[in-house]
């Protein structure tokens, strides 16, 4: 039991550090969406400055740049939020696991007790796979598999009070247990929102890729004033790669907590 | 975990869980009192989390758990609340009251429950137990231990609950529940006190209330009971030790070496 507690712990763990590493990343996204900004101004100067009716398409495409800032800044801020939100239901997630474990734990002690003071255990306390049965019903329902528990079991009559006790015990335990899963859900739904951002901001990310090639393409026909372009081109496309890179790294974090969560799930069912 | 009714009569008990050997062994062990009156119980430093489930396998045997009204704190350690939570969360009428010093900080203990925590004025107060009619008393003991500490005292029984004060480190869980040989258990109780009591004016003033009230028991959080004539020799050493004793000077040399040597190495 405490082996399962320990991975349900490590793997919480894991969503979380998944969770830092997603905001880290978000965060030096806020700093290229803010370069890409910087760029549209200066692409808007130099679009002014060059012959009047060559320079005229340049203005759309620098113009379309500082859209493009803002549509990266709209979504990494709501990625942000996400990730706060997800490492809340988290922390939720441990919380409830750690009940469980508590309530199921104090249960078997009782038990334990129960069977001592009807018989001499043949078992090992914390081997005693009797006890444990009442947890691993398909059902799911440990009132119902106690009490059963307690009438085969045990030959002496449970006073009411203890079966009172026990009972609303064993209800505590799948009460936090239930918890655990709707949490768990809930954050499954977080992190798939989160990789749906993502494709979003690589969408945005094509955007800007686009847009730097067509710059570059209209730079052809610029008879003065092309030079002042093609570093514009150069850090679009630098900037683009960057934004890559990163979303490659947010794209392999977000389906690793995704695989986590799922597994946490799936381990509790 | 081990539990027994301390004291019984009509309808007014107290029992202590204790000398739990299921804890892990870098948890200190710890006891935990239940005040029952007729259906209505007050948990006395309900303990730590790592052994809530002994704490609360034990009860179930006393009363319906749904019949604890109130939780009270001695102080603020882990030991004392850190299972907080699991017990709001069995009991969620519960009445919890402790220090107003440390009400902030012990819900940090929430586990993602708000704790709405009733606290005791520096003065004490009167704790009612539940619905019964019957109550408790804090009475204080500030700086013997935590500087927002109360000691509890149950004017049916006679018995004081003191928290830290007159608490001993056991050698094993076999020793008994009650103080058998006052003189054997001063060497388990002698260090406690030296080191986790910071001033012998505040015990002092402490005993001198104690003295006052003149319990039939004296029930700390770790070790044994006392009760007969134990209650009064303990008082008595308690008045005369010196504590909050600590070598101001010692190790400060090589500690200073060491942050000289740190500083040259930056420099360098
Ligand atoms: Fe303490
Ligand atoms: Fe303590």
């Amino acid at each position: 039991m405490d082996d399962k507690l320990h991975i349900g712990k490590q793997n919480t763990n894991k969503v979380l550090w998944i969770c830092v590493n997603i905001l880290n990343i978000a965060r030096s996204l806020d700093s290229l969406s803010f370069e890409i900004n910087m760029l549209a101004k200066n692409g808007s100067i130099n679009a002014a400055r060059v012959d009047r009716s060559k320079g005229q398409m340049m203005v759309p495409l620098v113009a379309g740049l500082s859209d493009i800032s803002q549509q990266i800044r709209t979504e990494i801020d709501l990625l942000k939020t996400e990730c706060i939100t997800l490492s809340r239901k988290i922390s939720l997630c441990s919380v409830s696991t750690r009940r469980h474990y508590q309530y199921r734990k104090s249960l078997i002690q009782s038990l334990n007790r129960l069977q001592d003071q009807d018989q001499n255990p043949l078992l090992d306390q914390s081997e005693n796979s009797q006890i444990l049965d009442i947890f691993t019903s398909k059902k799911r329902n440990t009132v119902n598999s106690l009490s059963s528990w307690l009438d085969e079991k045990l030959s002496d009559e449970v006073g009411e009070l203890e079966r009172a006790n026990l009972e609303k015990v064993a209800s505590k335990s799948d009460g936090s247990q239930n918890q655990f899963q709707v949490f768990t859900q809930e954050s499954i739904r977080i992190i798939q929102a989160a990789i749906k951002r993502l494709e979003r901001i690589e969408k945005i990310r094509l955007t800007a890729k686009y847009v730097a090639s067509y710059i570059s393409i209209n730079v052809a026909y610029l008879e003065a004033g092309a030079d002042r372009f093609h570093g514009l081109v150069e850090n679009i496309n630098s900037i683009v790669q960057q934004l890559d890179e990163q979303q490659q790294e947010l794209i392999k974090y977000a389906e690793q907590g995704q695989r986590l969560l799922q597994t946490m799930l799936s381990q509790r069912n | 975990m081990k539990s027994k009714v301390i004291y019984k009569e009509q309808g007014h008990q107290w029992v202590i869980l204790g000398r739990d050997t299921e804890r892990a062994d870098n948890v200190i062990d710890t006891n935990e009192y239940l005040i029952i009156n007729n259906g209505n119980a007050i948990l006395l430093d309900p303990g730590g989390i790592e052994i809530f489930p002994q704490v609360l396998a034990e009860i179930t045997r006393y009363l319906n758990v749904e019949e604890i009204t109130t939780i009270v704190a001695s102080h603020q350690d882990p030991d004392i609340m850190s299972s907080l939570a699991m017990w709001i969360d069995l009991c969620p009428d519960v009445d919890v009251y402790c220090s107003w010093l440390w009400t902030g900080f012990i819900s940090h203990f929430g586990m993602g429950t708000k704790l709405d925590l009733l606290p005791i004025p520096d003065q004490g107060m009167e704790i009612p137990i539940g619905k019964s009619g019957a109550s408790i008393f804090a009475i204080p003991a500030h700086y013997c231990h935590s500087s927002g500490n109360f000691s509890f005292f149950d004017p049916i029984s006679e018995i004081l609950f003191s928290g830290d004060v007159g608490s001993a480190l056991l050698p094993n869980m076999d020793v008994s529940l009650f103080v058998e040989d006052f003189n054997t258990h001063i060497q388990y109780m002698e260090g406690f006190h030296q080191r986790w009591m910071p001033s012998s004016t505040a015990l002092k003033g402490w005993v001198r209330r104690v003295k006052e009230l003149n319990p039939s028991m004296i029930c700390p959080q770790h070790g044994c009971i006392f009760r007969g004539e134990d209650v009064a020799r303990l008082l008595n050493w308690l008045e005369t030790l010196d504590v909050g004793k600590i070598n101001q000077d010692a190790n400060n040399a090589e500690l200073n070496q060491n942050i000289s040597m740190r500083r040259k190495k930056k420099e360098d």
